[in-house]
């Protein structure tokens, strides 16, 4: 009689190669079932597609490997399924060069100093992010980190991800990093597109501000603690915009609710949260009829040129306009899936934000969907708005277009928010005199985060104008105005007063 | 959101500038501050759409996301 085991063994885990392929689902098998929409999924052969761009070549398995999100889910909610799932999964690690396993071997055992070195060496130059796979049917792909593409696209725009950081990696004795933002898949179990989307975005800013990040778990019951609007939390039947300002308190930050108001606006708001190294949960509402709501994580920005004025009353031009799309973490697509927005003329006549979901090699639309509004987990002291910083600034912009007409009508209004130790740490190449700089780095006391008004010109900036973030309002906060190098010397005593009237010091 | 984001600010303090009275201002000066003056009738049309970026709605806040994959 075969004895029954009482005790469960520790695992073992091993680590395979396989050269890259980029229709990724068939290195994997098939789950049952007769609905074929179910398999591949589309984050897969997303992914496929994407790390293909990336110009992937090997991929190295751990067949076990813990996730923390993962095993949040098991303890909330899979656990007490009748089917057996693992709490454990495995990752994937993508390397854009080719090697196989003998040479993995190789690399791992080199133990002498120098070979273990070049083994790191090696690996980091050539490691471009990982997936964990999870074994829920439908929904493999979890916590996936893998670099954004590069700062000009094919057709000459620039791109932009500022709310990526560095994540640490541990792949046998080696650890490597790569910077991204981590993106994972909905698995309807526990999470839906609005969990997934917050914990992306609450992943760009929890780090820096010293907070633990939350898993989807720990989001969906903060998110229905108090707030049950319809149905039950689990399975996650999707969030409310109320309920992910919710759920970003939960989690030690602030929820900035900015509900979508026309194109133009829309794009300044965006621009300066994203700039800022924010990454907005955005609220969107597919063209096509009968479509619910859903949410996408704003993690970059594809700009052009700053458009010309058009309005013949104003003597600036807004930054804004040159934001022609963004990346987004879609969770039914993958990471930093390409956005173009346009302006749509809705029923009423409002012109509001649109935006075109295409895959990243191909010319496919995915979908059409209008803005409705957007959440910006902020640090709780931030509370000076991009609306509020933007009021001061278009005044400032239009007095600075009117006193200096030979930049006919160049001079540019931008936003965004900095941390204040970070822009003192830039003073030496704003073009200031040595008691300027002094000033404005041993003299001058700044809140955290800082709100700045830029304006500048094609050629450079001409000056910034700095808000205490922590106010509510931006007349009473300026702190202090930056002269940069390129602001011509007429007018400057008048600059001084109006300065002085914000109750800025003037600094040059 | 706090309560006050949920309503738009009805006494909100302008974000102008107003020349500082203890000043002397001298001609460049008052170029400034004329510009400023202008400045503001310029961007008032645009100052009352971008405030509506702080007005909340109910329907906004409760519409529910949940595309499927």
């Amino acid at each position: 009689m075969t004895p029954i085991r009482l005790w469960q063994p520790h695992p073992s885990k091993r680590i395979d190669v396989f050269p890259f392929e980029v229709n990724l689902p068939t290195l994997f098998d098939r789950p049952p079932g007769i609905d074929d929409s179910l398999w591949p999924p589309t984050q897969m052969l997303y992914l496929g597609k994407y790390l293909n761009t990336l110009g992937c070549k090997t991929i190295v398995v751990e067949t076990h490997y813990i996730d923390r999100d993962y095993i949040a889910d098991v303890a909330l909610f899979y656990s007490r399924s009748l089917r057996a799932y693992d709490n454990f999964c495995q990752r994937l690690h993508f390397f854009r060069e080719p090697f196989d396993h003998d040479r993995w071997r190789q690399l791992v055992t080199g133990v002498s100093g120098e070979q273990a070195s070049a083994s790191q060496s090696f690996l980091q130059d050539a490691y471009l992010g990982f997936s964990v796979l999870r074994p829920l049917p439908g929904s493999p792909v979890g916590r996936t980190v893998l670099p954004p593409l590069g700062e000009e696209t094919l057709t000459g725009r620039r791109r932009q991800f500022k709310p990526i950081r560095e994540y640490r990696v541990h792949l046998a004795q080696f650890e490597l990093t790569v910077r991204g933002l981590a993106f994972q898949q909905q698995d309807q179990g526990v999470s839906a597109c609005a969990t997934t989307a917050l914990w992306s975005s609450i992943n760009a800013i929890a780090q820096r501000e010293g907070l633990s990040i939350p898993t989807p778990a720990d989001i969906t019951e903060a998110a229905s603690r108090y707030l049950l609007v319809g149905g039950r939390p689990l399975p996650s039947e999707g969030l409310t915009v109320h309920q992910m300002c919710e759920a970003i308190r939960a989690a030690g930050l602030a929820p900035l609710f900015v509900p979508s108001i026309e194109f133009q606006s829309d794009r300044a708001q965006l621009l300066s949260y994203l700039r800022s190294g924010f990454a907005p949960v955005l609220a969107i509402q597919s063209l096509q009829e009968g479509a619910g709501g859903h949410a996408v994580c704003a993690v970059g920005t594809k700009c052009g040129d700053v458009a010309p004025q058009t309005n013949p009353n104003l003597h600036f031009r807004d930054a804004a306009t040159s934001l022609q799309g963004l990346y987004l973490h879609d969770d039914r697509l993958g990471p930093y899936a390409a956005a173009d927005l346009y302006q749509w003329t809705s029923d009423s006549g409002a012109i509001r934000t649109a935006m075109r979901i295409t895959w990243p090699d191909q010319d496919v639309d995915v979908e059409h969907a209008v803005v409705s509004s957007f959440v910006v987990p902020v640090p709780t002291k931030l509370r000076l708005t991009v609306t509020r910083m933007r009021e001061l600034g278009l005044h400032l912009a239009d007095t600075a277009g009117q006193i200096y007409p030979q930049f006919q009508r160049t001079v540019t209004l931008a936003t965004r928010y900095v941390k204040g130790a970070l822009y003192q740490s830039e003073a030496t190449i704003f073009g200031l005199s040595d008691n300027g700089i002094y000033e404005l780095t041993c003299e001058l006391a700044l809140s955290r985060y800082v709100g700045v008004i830029e304006i500048t010109i094609p050629q450079g900036p001409l000056f910034d104008v700095l808000l205490d973030a922590t106010e509510t309002n931006a007349n009473p906060a300026a702190l202090a105005w930056i002269r940069r190098h390129l602001l011509p010397a007429e007018a400057e005593d008048g600059l001084r007063s109006l300065a002085s009237s914000l109750g800025a010091r003037f600094i040059k | 959101m706090t309560e006050k984001q949920k309503t738009a600010p009805k006494t909100n303090q302008s974000a102008t500038p107003t020349p500082d009275k203890q000043s002397n201002c001298a001609a460049g000066e008052a170029v400034v501050w004329e510009a400023v003056k202008q400045a503001r009738q310029n961007v008032k049309p645009i100052v009352r759409k971008e405030r509506q970026a702080e007005t909340a709605s109910a329907e906004l806040l409760n519409l529910r996301l949940k595309a499927a994959r």
